[in-house]
């Protein structure tokens, strides 16, 4: 090759790696005639997908008798988080000074308080207020609340021990020289009930110390999990049926979390609980794992009747049976991504449940001579437990998932298989399923 | 390295499909994508088409892209193969200008370092389609004559005579009109 040669091509090279005639505004606008924006042509079309799934999710719930036949009562302790930065404490000499209320009970409303601090006069005693994050909480046992929050140099407390009480969290502050600036509106004192932990006692400074630790830790933890974590989590609805020869299929319906945790580029393990309601319907061929119970039912409503009836005459028919389980679920599955675009996945695994409740109905029709001239009877009997059994990896788990992305997050369309591997349930009932789960990503961290 | 981060999360997001990003992902590229069409279509309507209707795949097949690998080479591919596509499509085989027809004034400049984009896409035009493409296809953009001959359905050996008459005219033009004065 000559030089003059290896010069042009050289010259061409340089000249055209960046050929910018400076309209690259006008080419963008050109090309977004044919590449219309596609993402809200589509998307409505999942949403509304997902919005059916969502509401046959909540009327199954809703017509369950699980939940219209066995009330729970369930407590729940309301916990609110308080945040006080450590450095936000400061001491009021000058409200020391002019304080006159002994032994004072700071109370501040329940919710969390962001942290402030600044300071202003009190216009009863004109001392100069420092008003500190100290928290406490609504005390609701007298007539009047506070709806202030009480201010209070912390410096000078040292005995601020934190209780619970129905619920609400309730923290006391002493002054240590019977000097406080607490201002509530009215006379809050008065109103104010003390509450002390009786076991673990944490000066002021200590528990906001504390307090501002865990803040701290928590703060790296989740910086660490950004930058390391390579788990997502999948929050699901579920709508499926359940199914087994000759039974009538019913609509169940279940809501979890998933937890995934990247093994490999293409590899995905996948864990999570969730709570599902599997109902199973029986028309005249009842489970021959349910026969006995049923028998046993049926004697047992025999025994009621009159003691000359005539038991021999006694006969059951038209049977059904109906199952009704709340269960936990305790998928473990893993799911395998076959293109670089990973945007669909084949996911195989196990499930095992655990049961909340367990609701039999038996109905039979009996007759017995010396009841209305042997004319048949409706019966119905109903078996219930709660919070027993747990079966381990009694069904597979087949599933494909689509994967739709909204944001950094993604919808999941999971249509699933679930063969049964074992059985369910005291009666043992052996029911496969198939639905379709309907998956959000949660996917905070950046690739 | 920062850059190479942040250029993977325009791709990661242009995976996404956010259209923000996809712009500036447009944006950077133009002219790269820009410089590479016009030396196959010689013509800058065309070349911006056929530049757009590459980055339409892009944005279509990104999902497909390894972050680990450079963008530029599989950005590059499917920039000649767009390219060839249109010329196919437009038929437009034009035949190359005589020799003796007027180089652009432009040319009259004293050394080939000095050269243009206008005046070389002027010495092009002197080329015939196959000798320009061949031409591109092995001295620039790296293709060997076998892919050539496969991509252009046509032999190996035709290939390398296309590549060597290019030369020589381009040797010729650059000679005859006083181009090269070194």
């Amino acid at each position: 090759m000559k030089a003059s040669d290896e010069e042009l091509i050289e010259q061409i090279k340089v000249v055209f790696n960046d050929y910018d005639d400076g309209l690259s505004e006008q080419g963008w606008t050109e090309l977004r005639k044919k590449f219309p924006e596609k993402g809200n042509k589509k998307l409505p079309i999942w949403w509304l997908s997902g919005v059916a799934a969502s509401l046959l999710l909540v009327a199954g719930l809703y017509f369950g008798e699980v939940f219209n036949t066995e009330k729970t009562i369930i407590e729940t302790v309301n916990n609110k988080k308080v945040e006080i930065p450590s450095d936000t404490i400061i001491s009021s000499p000058k409200s020391r000074n002019n304080s006159t209320t002994e032994n004072n009970v700071v109370a501040i409303e329940n919710s969390s308080v962001t942290p402030k601090t600044y300071q202003k006069t009190n216009k009863f005693s004109g001392s100069l207020i420092t008003e500190a994050p100290v928290i406490a909480s609504n005390i609701q046992t007298g007539n009047k609340e506070p709806e202030k929050s009480v201010v209070a140099p912390v410096e000078i407390v040292k005995n601020p021990p934190a209780a619970t009480d129905n619920g609400n969290m309730v923290a006391t502050v002493k002054v240590e020289n019977n000097q406080t600036t607490g201002i509530t509106q009215g006379d809050v004192t008065k109103n104010t009930i003390e509450k002390e932990a009786p076991s673990v006692k944490l000066s002021t400074e200590e528990f906001l110390n504390k307090e501002s630790q865990k803040l701290a830790n928590s703060k790296n933890k989740n910086i660490e999990k950004n930058n390391t974590s390579k788990t997502t989590i999948d929050v699901f609805t579920g709508t499926f049926f359940n199914y087994h020869d000759k039974h009538e299929a019913k609509l169940s319906a279940g809501v979890g979390l998933n937890a995934n945790v990247q093994v490999t580029k293409n590899v995905v393990f996948s864990f999570g609980a969730g709570i599902s309601q599997n109902k199973v319907s029986y028309e005249n061929q009842v489970p021959t794992t349910v026969v006995s119970s049923m028998f046993a039912a049926r004697d047992n409503a025999m025994s009621l009747a009159p003691s000359n009836s005539v038991y021999s005459a006694t006969a059951t028919n038209d049977v059904s049976f109906n199952g009704q389980l709340l269960t936990i679920d305790l998928p473990m599955a893993v799911k395998f991504y076959p293109t670089k675009k990973q945007d669909f996945y084949i996911s195989t695994g196990i499930n095992s449940t655990s049961y909340l409740s367990q609701k039999y109905t038996y109905n039979y029709n009996w007759s017995n001579f010396e009841v209305k001239n042997g004319e048949a009877q409706q019966r119905q009997e109903t078996e219930k437990s709660t919070f027993r059994g747990f079966d381990f990896a009694n069904s597979a788990i087949i599933a494909i998932g689509i994967n739709q992305n909204i944001g950094r997050n993604t919808l999941i369309f999971e249509p699933y298989y679930k063969p049964a591997l074992g059985t369910m349930g005291d009666k043992n009932l052996r029911i496969s399923s198939a639905g379709l789960n309907l998956k959000f990503n949660f996917n905070g961290a950046k690739k | 390295m920062r850059e190479k981060q942040g250029f993977n999360e325009l791709i990661s997001y242009c995976k996404q499909g956010n259209l923000r990003y996809q712009e500036l992902l447009y944006k950077q590229f133009y002219g790269y994508a820009l410089g590479i069409c016009i030396r196959y279509l010689n013509n800058r309507d065309d070349a911006l088409e056929a530049a757009n209707d590459s980055f339409i795949k892009v944005f279509k097949s990104i999902g497909s892209f390894n972050e680990e690998n450079d963008f530029k080479p599989w950005f590059r591919k499917i920039l000649v193969n767009t390219s060839l596509d249109h010329k196919r499509k437009s038929m437009r085989f034009s035949e190359a200008l005589e020799l003796t027809d007027t180089i652009p004034q432009t040319t009259h400049t004293s050394a080939i370092d000095k050269l243009s984009a206008q005046d070389i896409l002027a010495l092009m035009k002197h080329l015939n389609e196959l000798q320009r493409t061949v031409f591109n296809l092995y001295e620039i953009d790296g293709y060997s004559h076998k892919e050539i001959g496969s991509m252009l359905n046509i032999p190996e050996s035709s290939s390398r005579t296309y590549l060597t008459r290019a030369k020589q005219a381009l040797q010729q033009l650059l000679t005859t009109h006083s181009i090269y004065t070194r």
